[in-house]
């Protein structure tokens, strides 16, 4: 049998492995001599593949590493995987945001910021596993705490909550962007 | 007027979520400053929506007409000489702070939506389905789906069980001798071979009231005692009780490939 090297049993581990693969875990598989050398090889890896410039790349997300198609491949691959794609209403985007930024935050929170009811879809998001209970809160009524869950960052392929780009960098005080129709034509100040 | 709004309209309406989302919508077309808000104006156009919605027969939720007050509210206070002495804060900012953060979060779900998701445009190696059914499919650990349950769920639970099995009311006069401590015991004794009982399971379908009622002071008393704890599933609401010391499968990781971490 041939020897196998710390580039190949990495490589075989993030291909295999089912979810994104930590460097702390890599460790954890990988002969004990070579430990040391883990998170070199798998910037090697992420390198490697960049250059390569094939069809893969080696993605950092939800604190670990994973093999994913790349995005402009999807006029190909969404062929062979007909799933029902994350389809998300403008409310549950809203909603999600809303637990993804300010989390742990309870529901009475999310509905002083929307402005708005959000039971019904907070239930939806928990159901998706875009968002979990982290507890309850110690105030009377212990209401729930709602948290973002790791497949949340695996599916948005975010690294952690932490490289959410705060809405200033997303230009939050610039004029927003009008809704495509404007639904109240009808009744200018003037009429 | 209503004739004004033909159907097209209706069918458009449902494009505010709420009543942020209608005062954005207020702010952006009138172009107007949010820590300079023209609060009469802005009063005005929210109001002949509101009218707009009830000519049109369409329900509104109530967080419509709580934003209409606080608005109106805002409004009269303005009119108002500032208190002497006293720098007072310009009564807007109680309108202009909740809408700078909800353009915040406008902004960041707007970001959301336009990212690249796993399974649209980007995807992962899929393993075959298992065989063995060995390979654990939670994304999550199993701790997070079900959290400690309180005296009310647990109350609940049992008024829906008592209400499931006893529709009429009779009263039963012959005298048994029910202890709370023979029922702890055999709940114990239960618990410690499976490990785990569904809460409903603990109550056998043909005992009278008097019975259950025995059963559910034993688990509360159990529970005092720390010898039992009662975890409810967060989505379904069904209630599971566990020997104390909890005996949770590895997580996921931890199964396929090496040994658990904290």
């Amino acid at each position: 049998m041939p020897q196998a090297t710390l580039k190949q049993i990495v490589e075989g581990l993030l291909f295999s492995a089912p979810h994104p693969l930590s460097v702390e875990k890599l460790r954890r598989l990988v002969p004990e001599p070579e430990k040391e050398k883990v998170s070199e090889t798998v910037q090697a890896l992420v390198s490697e593949y960049a250059s390569r410039d094939g069809g893969i790349l080696l993605t950092r997300v939800a604190g670990g590493y994973q093999f994913r198609t790349r995005t402009h491949l999807a006029p190909w691959t969404t062929k062979l995987h007909q799933t029902p794609s994350l389809k998300l209403s403008k409310a549950a985007l809203e909603t999600l945001a809303v637990i993804a930024y300010r989390q742990p935050v309870i529901r009475s929170e999310v509905e002083y910021l929307r402005g708005v009811d959000s039971g019904g879809i907070i239930r939806t998001l928990l159901d998706m596993k875009l968002i979990r209970v982290a507890g309850r809160k110690e105030i009377p009524g212990r209401p729930l705490i709602y948290a973002t869950t790791r497949h949340f960052l695996e599916l948005f392929g975010l690294n952690s909550v932490d490289d959410l780009p705060s809405p200033e960098e997303l230009g939050a005080l610039d004029t927003p962007t009008l809704s495509p129709s404007d639904p109240l034509k009808v009744r200018e100040p003037s009429g | 007027m209503n004739r004004l709004f033909g159907t097209h309209y209706a069918v458009k309406l449902d494009v505010f979520e709420g009543p942020m989302d209608l005062l954005v919508h207020l702010v952006i077309k009138n172009d107007m400053d949010i820590l300079d808000i023209p609060i009469a104006l802005i009063t005005e156009q929210y109001m002949a929506y509101l009218e707009l919605l009830q000519g049109l027969d369409i329900e509104f939720a109530g967080d419509f007409l709580l934003m209409a007050s606080t608005l109106t509210h805002i409004k009269s206070r303005m009119l108002l000489p500032p208190a002497e002495g006293e720098d007072e804060e310009d009564p807007r900012m109680e309108i202009a702070r909740p809408l700078l953060e909800y353009l915040r979060m406008k902004r960041a779900s707007e970001w959301l939506g336009k990212q690249e998701v796993l399974g649209t445009t980007t995807f992962i190696h899929q393993e075959p389905p298992s065989q063995g059914g060995s390979t654990p499919q939670e994304t999550q650990p199993r701790d997070t789906d079900a959290i400690e349950a309180d005296l009310m769920d647990l109350v609940n639970a049992f008024k829906d069980l008592m209400a499931s099995r006893y529709q009429e009311h009779t009263v039963d006069f012959s005298t048994e001798a029910l202890s709370v401590s023979e029922r702890i015991e055999e709940i114990a004794d239960r618990l410690a071979r499976k490990g785990s009982i569904l809460f409903t399971d603990l109550f056998h379908p043909r005992e009278s009231k008097p019975e259950l009622v025995v059963t559910f002071l034993a688990i509360l008393e159990m529970a005092k005692q720390g010898r039992l704890r009662i975890m409810q599933h967060v989505q379904s609401g069904i209630i599971r009780i566990f020997s104390p010391m909890p005996e949770w499968p590895a997580h996921e990781e931890a199964v396929s490939h090496a040994p658990s971490h904290s």
